[in-house]
């Protein structure tokens, strides 16, 4: 079965500005939706949404048509999930309340509120009132209601804009953990590398009033076809690999690795079998879980995303801003 | 000489216009706070004009147009076969026309403050509009709704000017406290008018109090 996509085919004008965005995203895992301020990326999620009605063009949901000439499926009809910046939580109704309000309206499956709170660890919050909840509990809070009515499609739009750098990160294992329980495709709007790098299974950005395609960002790396003698090979970072392609030199592909190939090292390995080694940057460590740590390796312009275990994380100490380098047994070549 | 009657009557006024109050203030408080309509200013000064035109140019006005000489009065007439004029159904007309700014104003301001955003998350939640409306914006504007109720309640039972035009002084019928208190002054039986006035002043300010009250919880985190 393939993936189902979400069809954008829309243009909006608004002030000077002007938004075209025609993309077609994979519902699923997370897509990153990066762009400057005032660049339109609220303006495009809330089309999403159905709370932009201005907007021209078509909105595909798999099969299902959101918004076309003559069709407009209301907001409450597509059966999102959206987190806003500003939690906007139900301040008459306690956690549990504000949980069970879309659960109860989309008719979701019992099951759902106890996988939500216990994903973003909500059971000793549900009978609290919202008002008396902390900033980062607070964006817990409405993120469970938007999943506790099992949406379809969750949009999170700069939801951790409001807390600081400590509330960030811990926050962050949340939304990975609570996507993943719940399988709920998400796009996460953010002008922060660093939750973007962290959570996201591609990016799309927002350039110049335009939409760019999702890129696949947690195993690609970028490769130039460089001339080595009379032999061809790609290059990446400078880095000669062990793959090569019939093309002309100079071209540019995308490496796509097989993260759990991916091995660390402290020191330049040397001569080896692997088919990419070269060295890179920890952009991010994050523990996910007691087992699982979520590195984030930058190079030159590219980041991915490597899971490890969390005892070997500890065992090598690894730390944002070290230079480590990175062997890879395993790749194929994706066109650009 | 006996001041139930009139206290009485004034009660079922006030609770009468109170209701009708509700059923139209609402739709018209959430049509204001919500449209982006030209007409909007026009309709909001309408609402308030009972609160700067004297009582008797209005009650002037409400005779007219009760009148059996023009379309309401004369289709009143006809259908319940009494004037709408000096009757308990004319006084309750002049009342709610009257207290509307006092029920309009405090839901307008509620639903204001309720603001787009939660309704925006509603629907998102599944909610349609009805739906979202008595499920997030009545609960939230709930002080909105005990002021506009409080004050329009406290506001018929005091009116004078307004019932006097319309009402006239029927005994049992139109004979609000008021009026009463305005009789017992001209006949001066100081004993009624002081029992009265004294009883509409305490519960007026005991009204007041309950509205500053409420409200001033709003500003507490």
């Amino acid at each position: 079965m393939s993936t189902p996509i979400l069809h954008l085919d829309i243009s909006r004008r608004f002030g000077n500005h002007f938004l075209k965005a025609r993309a077609d995203v994979p519902l699923t895992g997370i897509t990153a939706l990066e762009g400057p301020s005032g660049s339109g990326k609220t303006l495009l999620l809330r089309s999403i949404a159905g709370l932009e009605k201005g907007a021209n063009g078509s909105i595909l949901f798999g099969d299902i048509v959101w918004q076309s000439q003559n069709r407009f499926v209301a907001p409450q009809a597509r059966r999102i999930g959206y987190v806003f910046q500003d939690t906007r939580l139900f301040e008459h109704l306690d956690v549990a309340g504000n949980l069970a309000y879309g659960h109860k309206r989309a008719g979701a499956a019992p099951g759902v509120l106890q996988i939500v709170s216990a994903a973003l660890d909500l059971g000793g919050l549900l009978h609290r009132q919202v008002n008396a909840l902390s900033g980062g509990e607070k964006q817990r809070v409405a993120l469970g209601r938007a999943l506790a009515m099992q949406p379809q499609l969750l949009l999170l739009d700069e939801p951790l804009s409001g807390l600081d750098q400590a509330r960030k990160a811990e926050i962050l294992p949340y939304i990975a953990r609570a996507v993943q329980a719940t399988r709920c495709p998400a796009i996460y709007v953010s002008h922060e590398r660093r939750e973007t790098a962290f959570l996201a299974d591609r990016i799309m950005k927002i350039q110049a009033g335009q939409l760019s395609a999702p890129v696949e960002c947690e195993t690609s790396l970028p490769a130039v076809l460089t001339k080595v003698g009379l032999d061809l090979a790609l290059f990446v970072d400078g880095h000669q690999t062990g793959l090569s392609v019939a093309a002309k030199a100079g071209t540019k592909h995308k490496i796509r690795i097989n993260t759990d190939s991916a091995i660390l090292s402290r020191d330049n390995p040397g001569q080896s079998s692997a088919l990419v080694c070269l060295p890179v940057e920890i952009i991010n460590v994050t523990a996910l879980d007691a087992q699982n740590c979520a590195l984030v390796l930058g190079g030159q312009g590219w980041q991915i995303r490597l899971v490890k275990s969390a005892t070997i994380c500890a065992q090598m100490q690894l730390e944002t801003g070290q230079k480590v380098w990175l062997n890879v047994t395993d790749a194929n070549l994706m066109p650009d | 000489m006996s001041v139930w009657p009139a206290i009485w009557l004034s009660v079922q006024l006030a609770v009468f216009s109170v209701i009708i109050l509700l059923v139209i203030a609402t739709p018209l408080a959430w049509w204001l706070t919500r449209t982006n309509s030209r007409l909007r200013p026009f309709i909001e000064a309408l609402v308030a004009l009972p609160l700067v035109l004297p009582a008797t140019v209005l009650g002037f006005y409400l005779l007219v147009l009760m009148s059996p000489n023009n379309p309401l009065g004369g289709a009143w007439l006809r259908i319940t076969g009494d004037t709408l004029a000096f009757s308990f159904s004319g006084l309750l007309l002049a009342s709610v026309i009257y207290s509307l700014p006092f029920a309009v104003q405090p839901l307008q301001t509620a639903f204001q403050s309720v603001g787009n955003g939660v309704i925006e998350v509603a629907t998102t939640l599944g909610a349609g509009r009805w739906d979202a409306f008595r499920s997030v914006v009545m609960p939230l504007s709930k002080r909105g709704f005990l002021t506009a109720m409080v004050l329009s309640f406290a506001h018929t039972l005091g009116e004078f000017g307004v019932v006097l035009m319309v009402g006239g002084n029927i005994p049992g019928k139109t004979r609000t406290i008021s009026i009463e208190v305005f009789n017992a002054v001209e006949t001066l039986d100081y004993t009624t008018a002081h029992r009265l006035s004294a009883g509409l002043l305490v519960f007026s300010f005991a009204v007041l109090v309950f509205v500053y009250l409420i409200n001033g919880q709003r500003r507490k985190p």
